[in-house]
């Protein structure tokens, strides 16, 4: 219930919705770097982001905390292919901000060491992002 | 003079690839980067284009050691998209299959810990014991690695001789507690090698956000089992061992001490087996549009599985964190200002793995 009270006040926030894996915000208009500090202030621990592919060539990115064993999920998207990088306030996040540009080709700004981790040399940023689920199907024939 | 050192792609405690950059002046360590991909093999990416029943076998493939919890994490996200409740034996038999593999790791890592701190004896009694432990899973699965143990909606092997495995369980038991944990607890060479290396303080546990025997040996009383129970684990009862030493003897203790919980969890569950079918009727069960997430606690601590469903029998998104990878970039924090021959010991207390962080 804590973290739910910590990001309550911030401009954009909008109303939890409790599911059995924890609970879970819509961030679209929600200051995430901002929300992070107060996380990190709390003790929170980011357990990972995810990443997408979303509409219009954007990422859906997902951003994990545990708070006292209590999962929250902030979804939101990134404009332009670009989010604020919330490492500077969460050591954790530099790998896990550093994959999703590999493989999504998001831009993490003001992240402190945007080098490539984890893609193959020879790929391109942004290689996952190939249709899932049914559409994958039509990639295949 | 400040020098900078290449370590690596090939691990110099294990066999496996990922690379240090290690500043050092004279003897001792200023920072280190390290560099990790070396063999990405996307099983995110190839989960999005096989179906469920196919990204089962797929997910396994992440980590050899640790194959049985990506299969249950996988299948347990996918039941809770479709609200699947898996039986009650289900339950007790995957748990006892999740703590043989934390037992399994855990001694396979006390094995390749005590050969760094050059204690070869206890190295072979680790393997040796270690192999009693493969023995189970082969009894029980047919495999020693691979055990296909799960589906969705339950498992598929069924454990016929209880009676039999709690006899091996009690070698095992008192093996560990006579020869294995008092060595890690106690030795000479242990200690002088291991006390007060490799600090990782509780601050920079957080700040970097590790998990499993990282956290646990920081100081931080995380662990899935507790935090968030599933399988049969409130039914059986759990104790989370923590240490507050933060170096590479509190990590050494740690996953000592969970070898012996481990065997309990074992034991009870074997003692307290249900009866009943082992997996719902249904062997292919339609996922409804929808997400989840799941996690579970790993030997190496808690691993995490999103899915993102589109109803229809491919998986739109499947994101999976090894605690490897969450892992690893500690020690950055555990080195600094480390003799350079301690390296090897302190990248081998992280236990981490190249296979799950290359997933």
């Amino acid at each position: 219930m804590e973290a739910m009270k910590l990001v309550n006040d911030l401009a954009g926030f909008k109303a939890w919705e409790s599911r059995k894996d924890g609970w879970w915000t819509d961030a679209s208009n929600l200051d995430m770097v901002e929300t992070a500090h107060r996380l990190a202030e709390a003790g929170a621990r980011l357990m990972t982001m995810t990443g997408a592919a979303g509409v219009n060539g954007e990422t859906t990115v997902i951003y994990h905390y545990s708070l006292e064993g209590q999962a929250y999920h902030f979804k939101t998207a990134s404009r332009g292919q670009k989010l604020p990088s919330i490492t500077p306030e969460t050591h954790a996040a530099n790998w896990i901000e550093r994959e999703i540009q590999d493989l999504f080709a998001v831009t993490f700004e003001n992240h402190p060491q945007s080098e490539r981790l984890i893609r193959p040399p020879q790929l391109e940023p942004g290689f996952f992002r190939r249709p899932g689920g049914a559409d994958s199907r039509s990639q295949e024939s | 003079m400040p020098y900078t050192i290449p370590v690596g792609p090939y691990h110099p405690a294990l066999e496996e690839p990922y690379k240090l950059s290690v500043a050092c002046t004279g003897e001792i360590i200023q920072k280190v980067d390290v560099e990790i991909g070396f063999s990405f093999r996307s099983i995110e990416l190839l989960a999005q284009q096989r179906n469920y029943i196919q990204d089962v076998t797929l997910v396994e493939r992440v980590c050899g050691i640790c194959s049985c919890v990506h299969t249950f994490a996988f299948c347990s996200t996918a039941e809770r998209i479709a609200g699947i409740e898996v039986p009650a034996r289900a339950r007790y038999i995957r748990t006892i299959m999740l703590e043989l593999e934390r037992l399994h790791s855990h001694l396979l890592w006390a094995g390749v810990g005590a050969e760094v701190m050059g204690y070869q004896t206890l190295f072979m009694e680790a393997f040796h014991l270690r192999e009693q432990v493969m023995d189970l899973f082969e009894i029980i699965s047919g495999n020693r690695v691979h055990y296909a143990s799960n589906r969705i909606g339950g498992v598929n092997v069924d454990i016929q001789d209880p009676k039999g495995i709690l006899k091996v369980m009690e070698n095992i038991r008192t093996a560990l507690a006579t020869n294995i944990v008092p060595a890690f607890m106690k030795n000479v060479t242990v200690r002088s090698r291991a006390v007060g290396t490799g600090v990782l303080t509780r601050e920079d546990a957080l700040a970097y956000g590790v998990v499993g025997p990282m956290a646990r040996s920081s100081g931080l009383s995380i662990d899935v089992r507790q935090d968030a129970p599933y399988a049969a684990y409130q039914e059986l009862g759990f104790k989370v061992i923590t240490q507050t030493e933060c170096d590479v003897r509190a990590r050494v203790v740690v996953r000592a001490l969970e070898m012996l919980e481990s065997v309990r969890l074992i034991e009870e569950a074997l003692k307290n087996l249900p009866s009943g079918p082992i997996a719902v009727a249904d062997p292919f069960p339609v996922l409804p549009a929808g997400e989840a997430v799941f996690t579970a606690e790993a030997p190496r601590g808690e691993v995490f599985y999103y899915i993102k469903s589109d109803g229809s029998d491919i998986p739109q998104r499947v994101k999976i964190r090894t605690p490897s990878f969450i892992n690893i970039p500690a020690v950055q924090a555990m080195v600094k200002g480390q003799n350079l021959a301690d390296l090897p010991l302190i990248q081998a207390s992280i236990d981490p793995c190249c296979s799950c962080t290359d997933r």
